[in-house]
Formats: structure tokens, sequence, C-alpha cells
């Protein structure tokens, strides 16, 4: 049986995010730069196709750079494609932050890529994604962390805490 | 305060550009503005902020609880309301 990853609906986040598509430290001189290694850690861990990369470099060369959602964090992602062969999430962390043009969140840290193949999974994968960063404490660790494996335990750290009893 | 409840018609619903429209517009106001989506059980969330937005998962067709609460809740629902009857700068979704 091919394994497919993870469904649409299934937007746990650490299915979505596999140790192949995290990168620590990675160099950037600009925002374009910062976005394509984003979409690089995404065909690494066999999610998207590189046509999937431009596409997101062209949405903020489109639509602005309003993919800066948050002080420092950058999610870059475009419009569920065939390049996008199943749901996934990378995480990259620069070694320089590089500027957007975003008004109050500039300059960036930290770059979120995002691929959905339908609209449906694109949203709740966005917006688990928007949970785990809407924490302001959380995010700092986020983009301080020195190694894929501390990104990956904040990962799962977040979702045993949802899953909790409150 | 005030609420109003009004179905998202534009083809993004609030993700993308429109999110953007729609919360630059509420952070002009001073009062304190929420969403909630009313067809996922999500939020209320705070309408000036993208990020809390993208929480809220609002997709073409879902009806949210716009609320504020402030000196210029009046205008600021009114803005709100206009911005989404008026597609948020996509085209109208065709009934």
């Amino acid at each position: 049986v091919a394994d497919t990853g993870p469904t649409a609906e299934d937007a746990a986040l650490s299915r979505l995010l596999p140790p192949s598509a995290i990168r620590i430290g990675a160099s950037a001189d600009d925002w374009r730069s910062a976005v394509r290694v984003s979409g690089d850690a995404l065909v690494a861990s066999g999610v998207t196709e590189d046509a999937y990369t431009d596409e997101m470099i062209a949405t903020v060369e489109q639509l602005g750079p309003y993919i800066v959602i948050a002080p420092g964090i950058a999610l870059a992602h475009s419009r569920p494609s065939p390049a996008v062969r199943r749901a996934g999430i990378s995480i990259v962390t620069l070694a320089r932050p590089v500027e957007f043009g975003h008004r109050e969140n500039d300059p960036v840290r930290l770059v979120v890529g995002l691929a959905a193949p339908d609209d449906e999974g694109h949203v709740t994968a966005l917006a688990t994604l928007a949970d785990f960063l809407s924490d302001a404490t959380r995010r700092e660790a986020l983009m301080s962390a020195t190694t894929a494996a501390a990104v990956r335990a904040m990962v799962v750290d977040f979702e045993t805490q949802a899953a909790s009893p409150r | 305060v005030r609420s109003v409840e009004i179905v998202v018609a534009n083809p993004s619903g609030l993700h993308a550009r429109p999110a953007a429209l729609f919360t630059q517009a509420a952070a002009r106001f001073g009062s304190r503005i929420t969403v909630e989506n009313l067809d996922r059980g999500k939020g209320p969330v705070d309408a000036k902020s993208i990020l809390f937005l993208l929480t809220a998962a609002v997709s073409r067709d879902q009806r949210i609880r716009l609320t504020a609460d402030g000196p210029d809740e009046d205008a600021a629902l009114d803005t709100l309301v206009t911005l989404i009857e008026g597609g948020l700068g996509e085209e109208a979704a065709p009934a």
C-alpha cells in the first residue's frame, strides 16, 4: 500500500512536519531566497514539487507581505495546486533576518511553509498552525531553536497539551 | 457592545489578502473587535490580528458573528460589514 501521507483533514502538526522539513539557521539574502528555502524543505520531504515554491514566491509578489503574520514570522504558502502531492508543513529558521516589506512584523527570522492539495485541508492546516503560533512564548522559543529535534519537541508538546482535558 | 451576524461570501473567506484587508480595517478602530466562526464553533478571536483571525478558519459561505465593544463600535461594525458585503476586494461569489 502506498503511503499517501496525512490526509487533508488530518491536520495534526507532528504528522505534517517530518524532520526532513525542518532547517535550522539557513542562509537567505532576501525574502525570495527565504521563501525558496522553505519551499525546498517541502520538496525534500516529498510534499511538493518545485513549481509550488515558485507559486509561493508569486503569491507574495502579487498580494504583498501579508504573509508576515506575526513579529518575525512569515507563513509562506499558495493556493492548492497540482504541484502539491499532499498536505505538509516546513519550518525554517534564518541565520540572518530578512525584510519582507511588512510595516510592523519585519524582519523575519522564521519561515513556515504550508502546502495542501485542497481548500478545506489548506484552511484547517492553516488554522492549526495559527493556533500553534499564537503563543508569543512559543514563537520566541521556535525562532531560537538550535536543533530540528527541539522544533519537533515543541510541536509534540503543543499537541499533547491540546489533546489533554482542560 | 454591538454584534452582527453575516455570511462571508468571497472566494477566499477570511484568508490571504481578504484577511489582511479585514484586519487592517479593524485595526483603525479603538473598539475591541472579535470574530466568531459560527459554522465551525471557533473563536471569538481578535479581529485586529491576522494570526488570530486565521485560527477561526473562516471559509467561503460560512457565517460569522462580529462583535465590537468601545466608543466607535457602531462605525467599526458598519465599516466591516460593508467590507465583507463588498467581497473584501475579491470578485463577489456567484449565487
